[in-house]
């Protein structure tokens, strides 16, 4: 899985040519399957820093929030997820000069475009989550460094022009989504290349948008865009058979597809990690189970226990499991829970979306208003469902810290105490040899490290 | 005798670029460095013994290498092999470990001004609060104002040679070949990825561990799943390197002239060669002359999990029709 180096001469060459273009787009997609980042490993960070994976010994101190700056598992993940933000810059700058040049036209350029943002809002999405200052005390509102352009290698790289100071958390948000906006409006509603699903569409944007509402608390706009999805998916049979047929479902919207051949490999892969056959690094933890009722399928398929120990049975196809980002069923969670903070009341609507979520599963049992006293207990049971549902693909300690929770006593060890929000090391360290290599309070660390 | 010196210009090296510049590996291959070798190189061929049945005779070299680099385009390269205008190339930037505290168990790490921090791995302690001065104020955990040059301290060798002894009697031929070098350091990242609480397998000296208090030992009070006590680039693991190996021993025999003669052969020789019978080291690891980093060309005497030179036996014949 070599990501094409081309630069310099090479990159002229092909943005001269449209089938070029063409054929360069496509490896906007292999760039996001980064290995160690939205390959597997960034959806894998957030779950085993999450309640419901056992802290692996595996990913370094990742898991027990022991990261130190020096740590190569967090510096990976940073490299990988610029990595990927590099190849979209590259490629952004390169169907500019063909625009400009009329190799394209305005609509393939638009096209293009918002193929491109779409992926760079997705992983920045993801790296503000991680490294940006938002679920920590005393917020000094640091959010990431926003690359938007590429320093070639033949000079500019070692000016101090790529040594990009951190924007606010605030401006951070706002490039996530112009980027998602801008895939919305020019990206086609479906597209027919992987099923659709692999590839990014005006209904990935919206669906990207929801999410990216939800954690700023916008639920208005999280509605707005929820709204637009409704009945343009439908919930596949069983919630395993996304991830066990990702071509054939009908409710993924956007996974980052692999196969036998193109995939993170026996190190990285998510089917790797989790697979109880394989490298089984991760473990369910015990009270996972008690989240579902014993006619939810999911109690049995989700997760399969194994010499004693749970494991998760999302990914059985070892490497080639395709790497999860957004599906029909989160949409409808994002939907349900801006109904329920917006309106602060036991929503019908947001029930109803939680139902058949739910009963996808577990069709004996339906909620209803008379099951929930209060706003807060139906925001609790959805936030539960997201956790029954969701699990191992991406969502853990995001769902808790976004929603002011914490991690509870006794995860690491027995003695270990609970890690209450807000808390420094929510956030990961911003790599030793970046905050060095950027030169003074350029690159300001987080606290705490 | 010799005396000898060479400049190196325009040396290529991986400059490290930012990780956000998003460039592949963060590197760019580069000339960016001018550096200088010079040493002495010595060689003397004696024949110390000939009579009619023995011959007796010696080769010994040596060079000696003071490697420093001059000149660099942009910043020092600094990482844990290093780059630094002023030293010598690769030289090791690590933490300095202090030992273990007598009383507590917890690993010790020196500070640029000399005051040791220690480290708490117990689950209780919170995260900000697991690493204290000996007084129990609060310390910065580990970071890079804390890692030292190692100043004369890398991981190629400074000295280095051979000495070779033939001796013959009648048909008989016996070698001894010694091959020895020194002065360079290695890091020894196996045992320190034998040393780890995280279930996997130790090596002896895990047992050292530190369980009583007034207990002198420099491996740490053990707790399970403890990432940070003990981390791999530290003067823990920095070991000296320099050794002696029997490089090759051989033992031939060769038919007398006579016999050749009456079978109208040219000529024939048996021979058993062992090589590397013993390498005499202080180096703990699987061997003294390892370098398992592919990557970077400057980062020499990585030892990670690295395969030493294996003993092998030879027997073979020569010969001439």
């Amino acid at each position: 899985m070599d990501n094409p180096y081309y630069e310099g001469d090479y990159a002229e060459e092909i943005f001269k040519d449209a089938e070029k273009i063409a054929v360069a787009s496509i490896g906007l997609y292999d760039a996001m399957q980064n290995a160690e980042f939205l390959g597997g490993r960034a959806q894998i960070y957030v779950d085993i820093r999450g309640i419901d994976v056992n802290p692996p010994t595996y990913f370094g101190n990742m898991s027990i929030f022991q990261n130190t700056a020096s740590d190569t598992t967090t510096e990976d993940a940073w490299q990988g997820a610029y990595r990927t933000i590099y190849e979209c810059n590259l490629f952004l700058e390169g169907i500019e000069s063909a625009r400009e040049n009329n190799v394209i036209t305005k609509e393939e350029y638009e096209f293009y475009k918002g193929e491109a943002s779409f992926i760079r809002g997705v992983v920045y999405f993801y790296v503000l989550n991680f490294w940006g200052q938002m679920y920590v005390s005393d917020s000094d509102n640091l959010g990431i460094p926003l690359i938007t352009k590429t320093y070639a290698a033949d000079g500019p790289a070692f000016t101090e022009a790529p040594q990009v100071k951190r924007s606010s958390i605030e401006d951070s948000y706002k490039l996530i989504e112009e980027d998602l906006l801008f895939a919305e409006k020019y990206l086609p509603e479906t597209r027919s290349e992987y099923g659709g699903r692999a590839v990014a569409t005006a209904k990935a944007a919206r669906a990207m948008l929801t999410r990216m509402y939800l954690y700023r608390n916008n639920n208005t706009e999280v509605i707005k865009y929820a709204s637009m999805l409704t009945d343009q998916y439908e919930l596949a049979s069983t919630t395993v058979s996304n991830l066990t047929n990702p071509d054939a479902s009908s409710e993924i919207i956007f996974f980052i597809a692999m196969n036998t051949s193109d995939n993170p490999n026996t190190n990285n892969a998510l089917g790797q990690h989790y697979g109880y056959n394989r490298r089984a690094d991760i473990t369910v933890a015990p009270a996972y189970k008690n989240l579902f009722d014993d006619s939810d399928e999911r109690k049995s398929t989700v997760i399969m226990e194994y010499e004693g120990r749970l494991y998760c049975y999302k990914y059985r196809n070892g490497s080639s499991d395709w790497a999860p980002v957004i599906r029909y069923a989160e949409v409808l969670l994002n939907h349900a829970e801006a109904l329920v903070k917006s309106t602060n009341t036991v929503n019908i609507e947001a029930i109803a979306l939680l139902n058949q979520v739910h009963q996808r599963s577990n069709p004996s049992k339906e909620y209803k208003a008379a099951d929930f006293a209060n706003a807060t207990e139906l925001l609790e049971e959805i936030l539960v469902e997201r956790r029954r549902e969701l699990a191992f693909e991406g969502h853990g300690s995001f769902d808790l810290f976004r929603n002011q929770k914490g991690i509870p006593a006794g995860r690491a060890a027995q003695d270990a105490p609970a890690i209450n929000y807000p808390n420094n090391y929510f956030a990961l360290p911003i790599p030793n040899s970046d905050v060095i290599k950027a030169g003074k309070d350029v690159l300001v660390q987080n606290k705490g490290y | 005798m010799d005396y000898w010196r060479t400049n190196i210009r325009d040396m290529i090296l991986d400059a490290p670029i930012i990780h956000t510049a998003g460039i592949p590996d963060s590197k760019i291959t580069s000339n960016i460095g001018r550096m200088r070798n010079q040493g002495i190189e010595l060689q003397i061929n004696s024949t110390n013994i000939t009579t009619d049945e023995w011959t007796w005779s010696s080769v010994f070299n040596f060079t000696t290498v003071n490697n420093k680099v001059l000149e660099l385009a942009g910043d020092d390269i600094l990482e844990t092999a290093a780059v630094i205008k002023g030293e010598a190339l690769g030289v090791w930037r690590v933490y300095k470990y202090a030992g273990v505290d007598l009383e507590t168990g917890r690993a010790g790490y020196y500070e640029k001004d000399g005051r040791i921090k220690y480290y708490d791995p117990n689950y209780s302690v919170p995260q900000g609060e697991k690493w204290k001065y000996a007084d129990g104020t609060i310390a910065s955990p580990l970071n890079a104002d804390d890692l030292e040059v190692q100043s004369g301290k890398t991981g190629t060798p400074k000295w280095y040679g051979n000495l070779d002894n033939t001796v013959r009697y009648k048909e008989f031929d016996f070698t001894l070949g010694l091959q020895f070098a020194g002065g360079h350091y290695l890091l020894n990242q196996t045992n320190n990825g034998l040393m780890t609480t995280l279930l996997n397998n130790n090596i002896e000296r895990i047992k050292d561990r530190w369980t009583t208090p007034g207990q002198e030992t420099d491996v740490p009070k053990l707790y399970h799943g403890d990432r940070a006590s003990l981390p791999a680039n530290t003067t823990m693991w920095l070991e000296k390197a320099s050794f002696l190996r029997v490089r090759d021993i051989t033992l031939g025999y060769s038919l007398p002239r006579n016999v050749l003669k009456n079978i109208n052969i040219g000529s024939l020789r048996v021979y058993a060669r062992v090589s590397n019978l013993a390498v005499i080291t202080g180096y703990t690891g699987t061997d003294p002359e390892i370098s398992t980093n592919r990557n970077e060309n400057y980062k020499v005497g990585y030892d990670n999990r690295s395969v030493p030179y294996p003993r092998t036996f030879t027997f073979g014949i020569n010969l001439n029709l």
